[in-house]
């Protein structure tokens, strides 16, 4: 699978709690066979990937969108207070970075655990 | 992190500093799970903070003067004091789960006025609060208790004035 339908789908599990291919196919209008197809591994559609894409930024975002947010920050506010912001982001993406699991292959795994 | 530690790094560099440990007692020390170990590992043993033999980790003795002064630069230690804040006000206020968790957080900010006679009994308070710490600490350097890192208590306390808690809010943009 491609890590970006992975990213999504797993995104998508996780804001939604885990649903069943059935309430996946009801919420998104795919079918069920084809929810079960792209959840093991098959290619996204272009407009299946906008589909769970929109799903994901209507659950995410009650507010402006964190695009503008940061754009409106990065002119209005102060280099400091700018700086702080980034801070809390990088240090957020650094964890986000490290929770994701990595598949070592059998060699590579071999040398972390020998 | 680039030069400073996030919270779950820290807590590894931590176990470590006790005694050197494999994975699956890094595990059980730190209660971080293994993928998650297998990531922080690497990153860690690159910035030349941990050595690596035969399975078994180690805080690199030789080379740790480098990056310990940096790792507790002011800078760094601020972003993880945040870190950590941030962490309990969100596990506080987290509705779910509130009942179920064997130690519940605890939260509690007061705004009063007080006279410079109740400002010396609030200071009074803290500084015994602080020597409790520190007996409580030398005491476990006696004897030590077999306990793991990740069931330490976190504890934080602090004092300001309100203004210039605001005005600190105001500079802060």
């Amino acid at each position: 699978m491609l890590d970006e339908q992975r990213l999504l789908l797993n995104e998508y599990m996780k804001l939604n709690n885990r649903p069943s291919f059935k309430k996946i196919s009801e919420d998104t209008g795919i079918q069920t066979t084809r929810v079960f197809r792209l959840f093991n591994g098959s290619k996204m559609k272009l407009c299946e990937y906008q589909i769970f894409k929109n799903k994901i930024e209507s659950k995410k975002i009650s507010g402006p969108s964190l695009e503008k947010l940061a754009y409106d920050c990065s002119i209005k506010l102060s280099p400091s207070a700018c700086e702080e912001l980034s801070k809390i982001l990088m240090r957020k993406l650094e964890i986000w970075k490290l929770t994701q699991t990595t598949f070592p292959t059998h060699a590579t795994n071999n040398k972390i655990l020998a | 992190m680039k030069d400073g530690l996030l919270i779950i790094e820290r807590i590894v560099i931590e176990s470590l500093s006790k005694k050197e440990r494999n994975l699956e007692e890094l595990m059980l020390d730190t209660g971080l799970e293994h993928s998650l170990l297998l990531n922080i590992l690497p990153n860690l043993l690159m910035r030349n903070m941990l050595a690596y033999k035969r399975g078994i980790y180690s805080i690199e003795k030789e080379k740790c003067f480098q990056w310990l002064s940096e790792v507790n630069s002011k800078d760094h230690v601020k972003e993880e004091a945040k870190e950590l804040f941030i962490s309990l006000v969100n596990q506080y206020f987290k509705k779910e789960n509130a009942a179920t968790k064997e130690f519940e957080p605890q939260l509690k900010i007061q705004k009063m006025w007080l006279t410079p006679d109740e400002d010396k009994i609030l200071r009074s308070h803290m500084a015994m609060l602080d020597q409790f710490f520190v007996g409580v600490k030398s005491s476990r350097q006696k004897r030590a208790v077999r306990e793991k890192t990740c069931d330490q208590r976190v504890v934080f306390w602090g004092v300001s004035q309100y203004s210039d808690l605001v005005e600190g809010g105001l500079r802060a943009v």
